[in-house]
This record gives C-alpha cells, sequence and structure tokens, in this order.
C-alpha cells in the first residue's frame, strides 16, 4: 500500500516528476556516454603504444642496458624464441639484434647522428609493431641478401639527415637513392664496424625520441656484414587480449624460464611503461569524481524537487500523522517517492548510454574534423571507439542507488519531524 | 466512567507575548455524547480538541482517555493511541488525495493490520452508513466537499476508536451538505452510540448538538445539556 500510494503520490505533479527523471536520465546518459568517449580514447592510445612500440611482454638478460646493448644477449635467446612462437597464447613475436651507431650524413645538413641500429625479421617485426604499416614514404624492408643493405628510419631522423627534404612548395620529398654509411656500430666484444646501407623507407612513430633514433634493418643482412652469431637482444611478444593477460602470462614465462634454470628478465607492458598504467588508473579515479558530482548535482536537484514537495503536502502529512501513521511509515513513502523517481530515471539513462555507445561504437565517431592532423601525426586514429567496460556499468549502477538512498534520506527527515498539531493549522 | 477527563488543562503558545489558549480547563465526556465546542474564533477550540486528541502537548493540567492518561505518553506511543482510539474529522484536507474513498477508508484499518476480508466489509458497511455506497471508486478530487466529509467520517469511524473529535467539520460546507453531514454524524451517534466532540461556530450545527460547551479565552464559560429531537 504504501509503494503504492508513493507511486501515486509522485504523479500528482507529473511536470516536475517528469523534469526529474529526464534530468537523472541526460544527467547519467550524458556522463555515461562522456565516460565511454574518453575511455574509448585512452584505450586506442594504450593499444597504439602497446601495438607499435612496446608490445606486451619483453625479454632481456637481466644485465641488458637500451643505452649500451653490447654483449648483453638473452641466453639461449633462439630456443626461447622458438617456445614462445609456439605457445598458443602468443600472437606474434619478433627478436631483436640492437646495436649502436652512429649516421655520417654528408649530402644536404651534414652532421654525425647517434642511431640505434635494430636488426629485425621484417616480417615478425611487421606483425608485432606494425612497422609496416607506420610506412609513410618510400617502402618496407625487402628480403634480406641485397648487395647494398636496406633500412628504414623514422620521419625526425630522415629530416635531419636529408633522407626527407622539404621542396619550394613545402613538399616533403623523399630520396630513395640515397646511400648512407653506418659508422662505428658497436659490437658486443666493443669493437667497432662501418657498413654502407639504403634508405628504402621512412616510418612514423608515436613517440618522436624513437623516431629521431631507431634505425631498422633485417637481422640477417646485418649479422652476415657484420660477422657475428645469430644472438638476441630482445623478444617482443604481442599476446591475445595482451593488455589483461599479459602480467600473470609474465609470471609463467618466468617461472618456465626459472625452471629450465634461465634467469631472463621478463617485463609487462606496465613494468615496461608504467605511465600507461598511471594514466589508466588516473582516468579511473577522474571518472568517479566526474560521476560523484554529476550524481551530487542530481542528488540536491532531487532533493530540492522533494522538499518543494513535502512543504506543499504540509497538511496532508499532518493529517496522515494524526489519524496514526507512524515515522517509519511516513518515513518510507516519502523515501520511495524519492527513490522511485531516481530508479525510474536511472535504468533509462543507463540504458540509453548503452545504446549510444554501442551504436558509435560499430560505425565509430570521426574527429577528424576536429584535430586530426596532431592526432595522425602520433599515428593515432582519428576515428574513435567510445567503449565501456561493464563493470563501470555496475559501478555506476550501484552509485546511482547510493544516491537515490542518501538524497531521499533528507526529505524523508523533513517530513517526520513535522509536528502534527502545528502540520493540521499549516495554510 | 467517562471516557475523555481533562483536568486543569492549560496551553500557552509562548509568542512575541504569551496566549493562554487554553485555560484551566476542567471537562468530562460520557460515551454515546453529542458534545459541540462553541466560541468565537481564537478561542481555543482547535488547541483543545488537539490536546484531548493527542496532537499537542499541555503545558498543564491532565487529559484522561478512558483511564489512559495521554500526558504521560511519548509521541510514538501517541500516533498508535490516536490510531487505535481516536477518529478524527478535520476542516479539510481529510483524505489522501491519490486514494479513492474505498481506499482511504481501508487505509486506516491497514495501518492497524486488519485483516482484509475485516477491512472489505468494514469499508463497504461504513461508505454505506454515510450515503456513498456507488462512490466507492472515487478519488477526493472527483467528490464535491461534502462528500469528501462524509468520506472523513467514515473514515474516522473505521479503526472502531473510543470517539470522534472533529474540528468545524462543517466550516466548509453549504448548507445542504451541512445538514447531510450533521445527520448522518447523529444517526451513527443514536443508533451505533458513537460519541462525537466537534467544534464549530455555525449556529445550526450547535442546534443540532445535545450539549453545547462555550468557550472564551481558553475558559470553559458554559456548559449545557439539552433533549433535541435529532432527525
Ligand atoms: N502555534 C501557535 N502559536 C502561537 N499562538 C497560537 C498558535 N496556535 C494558536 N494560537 C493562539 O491561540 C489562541 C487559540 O487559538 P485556536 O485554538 O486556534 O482557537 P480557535 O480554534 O477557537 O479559533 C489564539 O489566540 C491563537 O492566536
Ligand atoms: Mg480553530
Amino acid at each position: 500500500m504504501l509503494l503504492q500510494i508513493a507511486w501515486r503520490n509522485i504523479w500528482r505533479n507529473p511536470l516536475r516528476s517528469g523534469v526529474v527523471i529526464t534530468a537523472v536520465v541526460l544527467g547519467l546518459w550524458a556522463v555515461i556516454f562522456m565516460l565511454a568517449f574518453s575511455f574509448g580514447m585512452t584505450e586506442s592510445r594504450t593499444r597504439d603504444i602497446l601495438e607499435t612500440q612496446i608490445s606486451h611482454i619483453q625479454l632481456h638478460n637481466h644485465k641488458f642496458e637500451r643505452e649500451d646493448p653490447g654483449r648483453f644477449f638473452l641466453e639461449d635467446g633462439t630456443q626461447i624464441m622458438e617456445d614462445l612462437e609456439n605457445d598458443p597464447a602468443t600472437i606474434e613475436a619478433t627478436s631483436r639484434y640492437l646495436a649502436n651507431a652512429i649516421l655520417n650524413s654528408t649530402k644536404g645538413r651534414k652532421g654525425t647522428y647517434p642511431v640505434q641500429l635494430l636488426g629485425v625479421n621484417s616480417e615478425k617485426e611487421a606483425k608485432v609493431t606494425s612497422l609496416e604499416d607506420r610506412i609513410i614514404y618510400g617502402t618496407y624492408l625487402s628480403n634480406p641478401g641485397r648487395r647494398i643493405p636496406e633500412i628504414i628510419m623514422g620521419k625526425r631522423l630522415a629530416e635531419n639527415v636529408g633522407v626527407l627534404k622539404e621542396d619550394s612548395l613545402g613538399n616533403w620529398e623523399f630520396d630513395p637513392k640515397r646511400k648512407l654509411t653506418l659508422n662505428n656500430i658497436v659490437l658486443a666484444d666493443g669493437s667497432n664496424a662501418a657498413i654502407r646501407v639504403k634508405v628504402v623507407g621512412i616510418y612514423k612513430a608515436q613517440n618522436s625520441a624513437l623516431e629521431a633514433l631507431q634505425v631498422f634493418m633485417n637481422k640477417e643482412d646485418l649479422l652476415g656484414k657484420l660477422n657475428i652469431e645469430g644472438e638476441i637482444h630482445e623478444i617482443a611478444v604481442l599476446l591475445e587480449n595482451g593488455k589483461l593477460t599479459a602480467k600473470s602470462k609474465k609470471d609463467s614465462i618466468k617461472n618456465v624460464l626459472l625452471a629450465q634454470g634461465k634467469d631472463t628478465k621478463v617485463e609487462s607492458w606496465n613494468e615496461i611503461a608504467p605511465e600507461i598504467e598511471m594514466i589508466d588508473k588516473q582516468f579511473d579515479s577522474s571518472m568517479r569524481i566526474m560521476i560523484g558530482v554529476i550524481l551530487l548535482a542530481l542528488g540536491f536537484g532531487i532533493v530540492n524537487t522533494m522538499l518543494m514537495a513535502i512543504l506543499e503536502r504540509t497538511r496532508e502529512l499532518g493529517m496522515l500523522m494524526s489519524i496514526g501513521m507512524n515515522k517509519r511509515k511516513v518515513f518510507s513513502m516519502v523515501m520511495l517517492e524519492t527513490m522511485l523517481l531516481t530508479m525510474l530515471g536511472a535504468p533509462i539513462g543507463i540504458f540509453l548510454s548503452y545504446l549510444s555507445i554501442w551504436f558509435s561504437s560499430r560505425t565509430g565517431i570521426d574527429l577528424s574534423g576536429l584535430d586530426t592532423q596532431s592526432m595522425s601525426e602520433f599515428g593515432m586514429s582519428s576515428i574513435l571507439y567510445p567503449a565501456l567496460p561493464l563493470n563501470y556499468y555496475l559501478e555506476i549502477t550501484v552509485m546511482v542507488v547510493i544516491a537515490a538512498l542518501i538524497s531521499s534520506i533528507f526529505p524523508a527527515f523533513r517530513a517526520i519531524r513535522l509536528r502534527p498539531a502545528e502540520a493540521v493549522r499549516a495554510i | 466512567m467517562s471516557i475523555i477527563k481533562t483536568k486543569n488543562l492549560r496551553k500557552t503558545y509562548y509568542g512575541v507575548v504569551p496566549v493562554n489558549a487554553v485555560n484551566g480547563v476542567n471537562l468530562e465526556i460520557q460515551k454515546g455524547e453529542f458534545t459541540a465546542i462553541v466560541g468565537p474564533s481564537g478561542s481555543g477550540k482547535t488547541t483543545l480538541l488537539n490536546i484531548i486528541g493527542g496532537l499537542d502537548k499541555a503545558t498543564g493540567g491532565n487529559v484522561w482517555v478512558g483511564d489512559q492518561d495521554i500526558s504521560q505518553l511519548t509521541n510514538n506511543e501517541l500516533i498508535d493511541f490516536r490510531l487505535n482510539n481516536i477518529g478524527f474529522v478535520f476542516q479539510a484536507y481529510n483524505l489522501i488525495p491519490v486514494l479513492t474513498a474505498k481506499e482511504n477508508v481501508e487505509f486506516v484499518m491497514l495501518l492497524q493490520k486488519r485483516s482484509k476480508e475485516e477491512r472489505e466489509a468494514r469499508t463497504k458497511e461504513l461508505l454505506e452508513a454515510v450515503g456513498l455506497g456507488e462512490l466507492v471508486d472515487k478519488r477526493p478530487s472527483h467528490m464535491s466537499g461534502g462528500q469528501q466529509q462524509r468520506v472523513a467520517v467514515a473514515r474516522a469511524l473505521a479503526p472502531k476508536p473510543t470517539f470522534i473529535l472533529a474540528d468545524e467539520p462543517t466550516a466548509n460546507l453549504d448548507s445542504q451538505s451541512t445538514a447531510n453531514l450533521l445527520d448522518i454524524m447523529a444517526d451513527l451517534n443514536r443508533k451505533e452510540n458513537v460519541t462525537f466532540l466537534f467544534s464549530t461556530h455555525d449556529q445550526r450545527v450547535i442546534d443540532r448538538a445535545r450539549r453545547v460547551i462555550t468557550l472564551e479565552d481558553g475558559m470553559i464559560v458554559k456548559d449545557e445539556r439539552r433533549e433535541i429531537q435529532n432527525a
């Protein structure tokens, strides 16, 4: 009966209740969609970094340092690589030989540029870091074995070295016939070597420091030219659903290697780039704050509206208490009214959000009208796919219920504080 | 034994100047009486009825309903006491607007946790007694003022109270509806021995009372009983 009365009471003023419900619907819709939008953004940013740069898991020798790879190879690297490639959780793995070198530019802008030379299997590297897709001028590495080995370099380096030139109209022009010399290639034993190379392509990277630093060539070419063994400095692995599974997979790889007596450094993406996880966490807490603020605003609105409704019904509430409706029942009735208002709006708002996120995640939102330049500059797609994991919906639902409970308490308290003798006299 | 008894009842409102709204009232009401409290506006009728009905606390003195001294009850105890012992009819806003006539009458019995069969039977009986058998499913907004007050009387009777308190029940009614409501009240009083205590300053209502207590400045200045032919 109380529920029935509460239900009918909220429809006594359909306009007012309608406004409250609409506010709840729109508030939730806006906040959830906004969340999905920014979630989609950070997710695609993270995915870009993982799938073009650091992968999900990397393996190194414990003493390995990127600045000075030297002789710190992976112990039994070839075997580890083979095992990883056979692991069903692995999408693709790539192994790299790293060496520091100096690039001398004799034509164009003259100068010497320190670079990091990466000897890779071009096919595997293409799959792990989308290197081939990121070629913007020229071509990707072809098969090894050319007389003069092919290399590809980042756009920044290419500009520095003068392989990319700006013509009088402001267009960038790539000179595919340029041959360069890589000097001072630091070998594992500390000695130096030099090789002549041909730049066949220019790639883009999100990380401009890497774009100015990393030069790729076929590992076979590199090792062949330098007459060194097939050692491996680094293995990078892309996993199925890797962002989530990397942490546990890393542990199991580590344990397997330990069991084989190999003390190998195995790192998951969050250890390699802790800032990514930090951004995720920041996003998480800022989303909580945002939901909190919206719910607070909604709560205030609801409390206000209900207090108004209570004030208007002072005499009626006085009558109810006079004829013997106790405080607990009056309290419940008013609370139910507030809860009903919120609970009518909340599912609609959440459902609408879900629907619009679902739709927009299928087609994506084209942001190319906005700031496309700086986005694609970093190799980011200009199409955004809003998304929100289910657990956020759950959390939001719980928070809405709590907010509804809290905001229904105030009007209910106000109602039971009425004194019947005064309430029935009220005008 | 009297069903209402007050002893030296006082109520002072402490405003800018203290007002002795009820100033030493000694009163006894017997079972089956049909009593009007009369007096000019501001004489303390509402205040007195509110204290007797347990809606308000006296500043001094005592009120007994039956053998219960209600001045001793806490506010929460008073709510239950009102539910089970007193039927209220106010001047207006008597009914829950979102409930039908039938539901309004049933509501108090629901608060008393009476069985469904009992509630339904009694609701039907009471609404017929006040002559509204055919309006059971109408909401107050679809009834006239007189009909609403008759539903209020039915609602007041529903919990089988010791007596019914009515503060100016006819103040908002035209003379036809006033006469009609008084007929019903007098009828219930005569046939069912229901005790009524009501306030009024309407002469036509006063004429129907079998006992008339006159208040002035919170004091009883006259208390007369008379034999009248009611209906
Ligand atoms: N809440 C209150 N505060 C102060 N004075 C009040 C209050 N209620 C009533 N009074 C005063 O008490 C006196 C009696 O009022 P009331 O009982 O309403 O008389 P009646 O019902 O006979 O018109 C009046 O003078 C009125 O102004
Ligand atoms: Mg009055």
